[in-house]
């Protein structure tokens, strides 16, 4: 199983260098696009998406997420540092349960 | 006042108490299910936290010193020696059970042959680079199966809280109900029936005197 890399220019070609696949992604078409295939290649066992990508069709990805049980999806910050305003673990756990954990 | 109807007869007295000790039984294991997550879901997190806070610390240093490589040799050389490398990564899954709720293990291997490029041609930056997205590389298995875990699991922790409260304050008290008002109509007719008897006695006794 391999990684999938679903980012701007900058990540992709920095895990490039570690000898991962990756599409560069510009808007949220080209997201949808990325993710449906990512979804499709069976030799993909974690995607990563950067979080600004995400966050621009986070429909889709929680659509992704709760329908699929495989591969993985992460999402990790790009080079300008984490989302601001994203929501912690901490509170993504506490939204969900209901209660604070 | 009830909230099943049922009309107050032993049979379904009997009926409503197998089924009160029913929910009763779920309840004490639901409720059970639940400590056990919420244990494992405490857990997690910290790891979680952990495990993201990493990846981010160095993938900061990672970008960081992937900038200097670009800045340094120019994107196209940087693109010309992603082509080149040499390392392969594999993600190796496994499972583990927690209450029925499937998470993943996720291991990675990186398998490493350097040199892959020419020292000669290129910046200590692009070594950096790659150092950093290395360990970056190795630290994702752990966030996503920590996360990934933390999803799952939480999920399956309010599906059961939904289900503990729907036994505890609604089926729970319902049955209760019942089963208070069921045995309270048999009394009822009980003591009725008892009355007419003693009145069929007397009517009977005093016949027998009127006799005599």
């Amino acid at each position: 199983m391999k990684f999938h890399v679903i980012a701007d220019e900058n990540t992709v070609t920095g895990f490039k260098l570690v000898g991962l696949d990756g599409e560069v992604v510009e808007n949220a078409d080209g997201a949808r696009e990325a993710l449906t295939k990512a979804f499709e290649a069976d030799d993909i066992g974690i995607i990563m998406i950067s979080e600004r990508i995400a966050s621009e069709i986070r429909e889709e990805m929680e659509d992704f997420v709760f329908k699929h049980s495989f591969p993985l999806i992460i999402e990790i910050p790009d080079r300008k540092g984490p989302l601001e305003g994203r929501i912690s673990i901490r509170e993504m756990v506490n939204a969900a349960v209901g209660v604070k954990v | 006042m009830a909230k099943y109807e049922l009309a107050p007869t032993k049979t379904n007295l009997m009926k409503i108490k197998r089924d009160l000790g029913f929910a009763v039984e779920g309840f004490e294991l639901l409720d059970q299910k639940r400590k056990i997550l919420v244990v494992e879901l405490m857990g997690l997190i910290d790891r979680a936290v952990e495990a993201q806070e990493k990846v981010e610390s160095q993938l900061k240093d990672a970008f960081g010193a992937l900038d200097q490589a670009i800045l340094r040799m120019g994107r196209r050389e940087v693109n010309l020696i992603a082509l080149g490398m040499n390392i392969e990564s594999d993600i190796s899954f496994s499972e583990k059970r927690v209450m029925g709720v499937s998470l993943p293990k996720v291991k990675v291997a990186i398998d490493d042959r350097s040199p892959y490029f020419a020292a000669a041609e290129s910046s200590i930056w692009i070594d950096e680079a790659i150092k950093k997205f290395r360990e970056v590389l190795r630290l994702l298995g752990t966030l996503a199966e920590a996360r990934i875990s933390l999803m799952r699991l939480s999920r399956e922790v309010a599906k059961t809280i939904r289900r503990v409260n729907a036994l505890e304050k609604i089926f729970i008290p319902d049955y209760e109900e019942t089963l208070k008002y069921i045995e309270m109509a048999l009394e009822e007719s009980e003591r009725e029936a008892f009355f007419v008897l003693k009145l069929v006695k007397d009517k009977l006794s005093r016949k027998r005197g009127e006799a005599l």
